[in-house]
């Protein structure tokens, strides 16, 4: 479904991602892993077109999709959450939720879009006239993963969803990403909570200073003696 | 001695001149806030309403009220062609499009100056329409019907910017840029798109004030500069980007400006304006109304 093929990110002449390859499959729940700095917004960010790819190309669904603009990228349901959640402060919950479906074609199903998050998430239901700078950190991350699924997205990513939320709502947070995996829509997860990570997703790939170090099935890499000690510290 | 009559015609004065500097000072804080471009020569395009009012009246007996017709698409397609090619090229080339702009903008300010003062002399403009020399009065004050019509113009001009930004997908949008430039784009929102609407809305609006200020006073291509100095005080008290805010901001340096011209030379009155700017800006560098 994605195909990331030899690419490289700069930030000026510092170069961030060293020829990454790796692939999505439809349906698919995938996590990347990797420790502070290693690279994995900056390789989210290029593939939902807010970097530029200095090299390499990036397909999805068949189509090249490298030096898109954002939003067309968001029209073809390739959605990212990103990190620091980047939601709109000064707007009141339920707009948040509507800048979610601006393209034409989401604007078609906000009403339905609304239930299922108001289901998922009935915090925001609560605070929909509430300015989204006044809510807690945890329901920050859950408006802008609203606002993300208010765009249909087939393709999901999502950038450090549990960061800076406390373990009991980390692990609603990621509860709720396996339901939206069963339901069908195919996600990528980047965390630095490998261990939770591997036991939810289907395939890992682990990024090392901007390159691929390891990848594999994760009950494999969950195994690995090496993998546990590396990335676990177990 | 002062008179009641004196200090209520110093208040309503006050609100004629304030509405129009509010809608002035609008769009200025729009492109400010959604940009982060300073456009020095906003004023200017305002400056262009006001000529172009005059021209239709002098050349072809249109009426100031009609010439909106005319201002509106106009002064759009002048800031979509301003976003298009001066502020986007510039912010692709450099990291401090703040200054960069302020430069450009300001350069911009001079051309138009000094087109105008080859297209129209500089010498003073009054507009002398079907609606001059007409007052009425409220109560024992008399007001002339000119500055009840700009009055009208300016508080319409903004219950519809207020209700774009605030009811309409597009007009948050350009709320939810401002905001957060990333967030929108990975929202699914045309950021450059966007940009451009803001800057048509921007400089129409500027050409609708031009438009209420000649039906008040005369005008030269210099006065630009004058009506700047307003646009900034107005722009941060009120706050970038806050129509609400922009609308009190407008009100309170019309009547300083016309309360201040009752009790003092009006050479003080510029005097007293900066120093309540640096007070505000001491105690709230955001803008006073700024949620
Ligand atoms: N805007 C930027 N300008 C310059 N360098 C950057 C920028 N963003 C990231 N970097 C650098 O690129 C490298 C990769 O950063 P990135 O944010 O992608 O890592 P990460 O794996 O997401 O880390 P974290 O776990 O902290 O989110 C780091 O060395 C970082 O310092
Ligand atoms: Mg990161």
């Amino acid at each position: 479904m994605l195909e990331v093929k030899n690419v490289d990110v700069f930030y000026g002449h510092l170069q961030a991602i060293w020829d990454v390859s790796i692939n999505v499959k439809e349906k698919e729940f995938l996590t990347i892993l990797g420790s502070n700095g290693a690279g994995k917004s900056t390789l989210l960010n290029t593939i939902a077109g807010l970097n530029r790819a200095a090299a390499g190309s990036i397909e999805y669904k068949g189509v090249k999709i490298n030096g898109l603009e954002p939003y067309k990228i968001c029209a073809m349901g390739l959605i990212l959450i990103p990190q620091g959640r980047k939601i709109f402060p000064m707007m009141n919950v339920l707009e948040n939720l509507q800048m979610g479906a601006y393209l034409p074609g989401p604007r078609k199903t906000v009403r339905q879009n609304l239930e299922k998050i108001f289901a998922t998430y009935p915090v925001l239901k609560d605070r929909s006239g509430q300015l989204a700078g006044t809510l807690s950190g945890g329901e920050q991350q859950m408006l802008a993963i609203g606002r993300g699924l208010m765009g249909n997205p087939e393709l999901l990513m999502l950038d450090e969803p549990t960061l800076g939320l406390s373990p009991k709502l980390a692990l609603d947070m990621l509860t709720s990403l396996k339901k939206f995996h069963e339901q069908g829509m195919t996600l990528v997860l980047v965390s630095q909570e490998t261990m939770q990570c591997l036991q939810l997703a289907e395939r890992a790939y682990v990024l090392e200073n901007g390159r691929v170090a390891l990848q594999g099935q994760c009950s494999i890499l969950l195994a690995d003696d090496k993998v546990r000690k590396a990335y676990m510290g177990i | 001695m002062l008179s009641w009559y004196e200090i209520a015609h110093g208040l309503i004065g006050g609100i004629f001149v304030g509405a129009a500097y509010a809608l002035l000072s609008a769009g200025f804080s729009l492109t400010w806030g959604v940009t982060r471009v300073i456009n020095l020569a906003h004023a200017a395009f305002a400056l262009l309403g006001s000529y172009i009012t005059l021209t239709l009246l002098e050349m072809a007996g249109i009426d100031p009220l009609v010439s909106i017709v005319f201002i509106v698409p106009l002064l759009f397609l002048l800031g979509l062609g301003l976003h298009y090619f001066l502020i986007k090229p510039t912010a692709k080339r450099t990291r401090d499009i703040t200054g960069a702009s302020m430069v450009l903008c300001f350069g911009l300010y001079i051309i138009i100056e000094n087109l105008l003062v080859i297209m129209f002399k500089s010498d003073d403009r009054v507009l002398h329409s079907r609606y001059s020399d007409i007052s009425l009065a409220i109560g024992p004050i008399s007001v002339a019907l000119t500055s009840i019509i700009s009055l009208a113009i300016a508080a319409v001009s903004l219950v519809i910017i207020y209700f774009f930004l605030n009811r309409t997908y597009t007009g948050k949008a350009v709320r939810a840029v401002w905001q957060d430039r990333e967030g929108a784009m990975l929202s699914g929102i045309n950021v450059e798109g966007v940009t451009a609407i803001t800057y048509g809305l921007s400089l129409a609006t500027a050409g609708v004030a031009g438009l209420c200020l000649v039906l008040m006073y005369s005008v030269t291509p210099f006065i630009g500069f004058s009506w700047l100095v307003f646009v900034f005080l107005v722009a941060i008290m009120g706050g970038l980007g806050s129509i609400l805010g922009v609308t009190v901001g407008g009100l309170i340096v019309g009547l300083i400006v016309s309360l201040g011209s009752v009790f003092i030379p009006l050479a003080y009155i510029n005097l007293v304006l900066f120093v309540l700017l640096i007070i505000v800006l001491l105690i709230k560098p955001s803008g006073l109304f700024r949620r």
